[in-house]
């Protein structure tokens, strides 16, 4: 048979990024991509070529463990290629659950697919993105493929054919869903990031802080001894050596002395700005512009001065 | 002799029988883990137990008065028949007592008192009742025997009771039989064990050589039968006297350890199942974590227990199972990648030494010493202005000297305390090198942690240098009057010092700090725990670089105990402590100053 590269992601965006991908390896290995579905067929269709839906699993949440048994059934049968799986959370678990119980090689979190007819190749980001790996994995081989490296395939008409691979018990159950916290930052994927020291008198006045940030449309952090010590924030927010390591566009230090122990957390962040009111204070010498002045004055000024600009 | 009767003699016979138990007790432990109890042995215990009275530790002072009212009750029981005849002989002995005696009921208060504070740090750390159990029949043997021995030499005033004082010994030297030989033969091993050994589980520089097989390696201890005959015979020696617990840094914070509890688990461990059960499974992540290898601990045991061998050796089994968190794989990672804990690229190391006319090894080999400015001079900006105030006292004393600069490298310190050995030996071998490559001899360091490992630990790998403390080699210059400070430029404040733990618990470093604020400020200051008893910052053994639970921080109660001194300057000599007090000062809002010793004293010239 004409070899077939599988397309899995339990998100259908990610999906359709993974199909610009599957697309690079079938033009090479002229084989035909082949958008799976677990369980449901998605409403709408993106991705080319044709659709294969596995029934079986319970509907409608497919776990990760459920996900690779499924894929690993059809895939004993139907003996694609390649299964390209997205390097989402879940993806992930599935991909490396796949590639073991086929007794597979995995490529992990890749991007620049390729192939040759035999095998494939991708590259990854190693040592925190300083290297890029190039990697190969004959076939058959699992990949999950970097989220966001590639467009989303634009939608096509296709059709879907169904395989029944049997019930699969979920080994896992969900006890229940707790929304996270009202508050709760993701620093790490922030673009913007106004962060909060010592220089900040008492609690309350965070929310000045939280203002700007809010206005600068960032995220609000801070360091060690605000969130570890004094508990004015919860420790998601501590950026530093021992909290979240953060690489935001624009980084604006407030009453930070410029520890090391906070400095590390932040040092490649593209532009830092400080607001201090020691001229001697270290964090300007971590950063490319500085406020020497008092944050209750420099900060007001910054709110009335970003409301101008609307 | 007249007076002896039948039941006396019965007493008098079971005396003896239970002194010679006890030395035949001993000698055969001593027998089984191949320990001297040669005079040589027993004389050089007797000097160091001299140093550490002088001290003043009062845990200490009970174990001696517990030792040697132990020893005199022996002799007087032994001796008891040729007491009467010899009034003389009496009156020595009733003399003997009262110190004694004063120390024993002392020991006791202090030994109840330990009592509800193990029972409290045993709640706090939610350990089983099995356990708790354990602890208290052991705590209570101890509170007899020291009872015993009180009664004894209380006994001797009324001589008429002469048989029930040889009652009363045999009791007391079945006790120390059963519970007390173990410990002394572990005290004469290692009473002179420095606190700066650490075991080395393989010889990387052997592996590379092919001289050790790398598939024998094993470093970590899963299993408690794992644990070296040295180690168990630490762990076994534990009589819950509960120092270590007293001085602990993280048990007084609040966080999940105290060594006392984390070596009697380990010896009931054993015990339990000949040690084939997995040690992790009762000895919490956190809980090794949590130590910050102050040496506190060790130091403060009566009985040499080493607890941080124990402790390396499980974290080594952590690391080796990849039992670590994001901070602590990070940490490891960046070692790895940049060759510092940080992920700072090296080549901006020199940075703080810009428009100060420094040189380095490679523009200029021939200085008589190598700054080792170690990595938290090297990027931290405010550490900087240590390197830079020792830099000035160095050119002002014309004191030739150079640095590595980005040839610079971690020193090994981080990754060894956090049990990668691996990673630690590597960069030994190839710091070794670039230093032998540059024939470096003499080596200054403002870091004490560097300091320590590379006089301490480097020989072991081959690197021999002569390694001076920025403390020593200044109070040497202020002495020398290389350095003077001019009577106008001596600073008007209020210094307490806070001795970082591994150059003063771990080096003996005390009096050239103290020399450095005499010199440059009109009014010092002492902390109550100082010099070998100092408290720990909260940044050691690896600690700075990841959170472990705890109630209270550990700089927190040290800044605080240094604001009770009324200084308003806390002066560090490490800048690991730098950064901690730093913080802690900014927190509680003291407003107190820190600063390094060198910077005050650059400040004045």
């Amino acid at each position: 048979m004409s070899g077939e590269v599988w397309v899995y992601s339990e998100s259908e965006a990610v999906a359709s990024e993974v199909a610009t991908a599957a697309d690079d390896v079938a033009k090479g290995a002229s084989a035909h991509v082949r958008m799976v579905d677990i369980s449901s067929l998605r409403p709408t269709t993106r991705g080319s070529g044709a659709r294969l839906l596995l029934k079986g699993p319970p509907s409608p949440e497919v776990s990760p463990a459920v996900a690779a048994e499924a894929l690993a059934r059809a895939a004993r049968e139907l003996a694609p290629l390649a299964i390209l799986l997205g390097a989402t959370r879940d993806g992930r678990e599935a991909a490396s659950r796949l590639a073991a119980k086929l007794g597979v090689g995995c490529m992990a979190e890749v991007a620049g697919l390729a192939s040759d007819g035999q095998g494939m190749t991708g590259e990854r980001d190693v040592f925190a993105g300083k290297v890029v790996a190039k990697v190969r994995c004959r076939f058959p081989a699992v990949a999950t493929v970097k989220v966001g490296a590639y467009p989303r395939a634009v939608a096509q008409p296709a059709d879907a054919q169904e395989k029944d691979v049997g019930p699969i018990p979920d080994q896992t159950k969900t006890l229940g869903r707790e929304k996270k916290q009202a508050g709760s930052v993701d620093l790490r994927s922030a673009k913007v990031i106004v962060s909060a020291g010592r220089g900040v008198k008492k609690k309350e006045d965070l929310a000045i802080l939280a203002e700007l940030a809010t206005a600068m449309r960032g995220a609000l952090g801070c360091s060690r001894p605000l969130s570890s010590d004094l508990g004015w924030l919860p420790e998601e927010h501590h950026i530093g050596l021992t909290g979240v390591t953060v690489k935001p566009d624009l980084y604006l230090a407030v009453g930070i002395s410029g520890q090391l122990q906070h400095v590390a957390g932040m040092k490649d962040s593209k532009i830092v700005a400080s607001i201090n009111t020691d001229k001697d204070a270290p964090i300007f010498q971590a950063s490319d512009y500085g406020i020497v002045g008092d944050l209750y004055q420099v900060v007001p000024a910054l709110r009335r001065a970003l409301a101008a600009r609307r | 002799m007249a007076g002896l009767d039948i039941g006396y003699l019965a007493a008098y016979a079971i005396s003896l029988a239970s002194v010679v138990v006890v030395a035949f007790v001993t000698l055969s432990l001593a027998r089984k883990w191949s320990i001297s109890l040669g005079p040589g042995r027993v004389a050089g215990l007797g000097r160091d137990e001299a140093r550490r009275l002088r001290t003043g530790d009062a845990v200490f002072l009970m174990h001696l008065s517990i030792a040697l009212g132990v020893g005199v009750t022996i002799v007087d029981a032994v001796i008891a028949p040729a007491m009467a005849g010899v009034p003389l002989l009496l009156d020595l002995f009733r003399a003997a007592s009262v110190p004694l005696i004063v120390g024993l009921v002392v020991a006791f208060g202090w030994r109840v008192q330990r009592y509800y504070q193990s029972r409290r740090v045993g709640r706090g750390l939610g350990v089983p009742g099995g356990f708790a159990s354990a602890s208290t029949a052991l705590q209570l043997v101890l509170m007899a025997a020291i009872a015993l021995t009180t009664s004894e030499l209380v006994l001797l005033w009324v001589p008429t009771l002469g048989w029930a004082d040889l009652i009363l010994d045999a009791v007391r030297n079945a006790l120390v039989a059963a519970y007390y030989a173990r410990p002394s033969v572990n005290l004469i091993a290692k009473f002179d064990r420095p606190l700066n050994s650490v075991s080395t589980p393989f010889n990387l520089a052997d592996v590379i050589a092919g001289k050790t097989d790398p598939g024998a390696i094993r470093a970590g201890v899963g299993k408690v039968s794992e644990f070296s005959p040295d180690q168990s015979l630490s762990f076994d020696s534990c009589v819950e006297i509960g120092a270590c617990e007293a001085s602990c840094p993280a048990t007084a914070a609040g966080r999940p350890l105290s060594p006392r509890v984390l070596v009697r688990k380990l010896s009931l461990l054993s015990r339990a199942d000949g040690g084939g059960s997995d040690v992790l499974t009762s000895v919490g992540e956190d809980e090794l974590w949590s130590c910050t290898s102050c040496g506190a601990c060790v130091a403060s045991c009566p009985v040499s227990v080493k607890h941080l061998d124990l402790i390396y050796d499980l974290r080594r089994e952590l690391v080796s199972k990849g039992r670590l968190d994001r901070e602590k794989s990070a940490m490891l990672a960046n070692l790895a990648q940049s060759q510092n804990p940080y992920g700072f690229k090296n080549a901006a190391r020199a940075s703080w030494a810009e428009g100060m006319d420094v040189d380095t090894l490679q523009s200029n080999p021939k200085t008589e010493y190598l700054y080792w400015v170690g990595c938290v001079s090297s990027f931290d900006q405010r550490a900087q202005r240590v390197a830079r105030a020792l830099s000035k006292i160095l050119k002002h004393a014309g004191v030739s000297f150079a640095i590595l600069g980005a040839e610079e490298m971690c020193v090994g310190d981080p990754a060894r305390r956090l049990g990668e050995e691996g990673r630690y030996q590597e960069l030994v071998l190839q710091n070794i090198e670039k230093l032998n490559s540059y024939g470096v001899k003499k080596i200054l360091a403002t870091c004490p942690h560097c300091f320590n490992a590379l006089k301490n630990e480097y020989p072991q790998f081959g690197g021999k240098f002569e390694v001076v403390y920025h403390t020593q080699l200044i109070s040497d210059l202020i002495r020398e009057g290389k350095v003077s400070v001019p009577p106008d430029k001596v600073q008007r404040i209020s210094v307490t010092l806070h001795d970082a733990c591994y150059a003063s618990r771990y080096n003996n470093i005390f009096e050239p700090p103290r020399e450095m604020l005499e010199a440059s400020v009109d009014d010092v200051r002492e902390m109550g725990r100082r010099k070998e008893k100092t408290f720990c910052c909260g940044a050691g053994g690896s600690n700075y670089w990841f959170k472990v639970p705890q109630q209270k921080s550990i700089a927190g109660i040290r800044a605080e105990e240094a604001a009770g001194t009324g200084a308003k300057t806390i002066a560090t000599e490490c800048p690991f402590c730098l950064s901690m007090l730093d913080d802690a000062t900014k927190v509680s809002g003291s407003g107190m100053d820190v600063r390094d010793v060198a910077e005050i004293v650059a400040e004045c010239i």
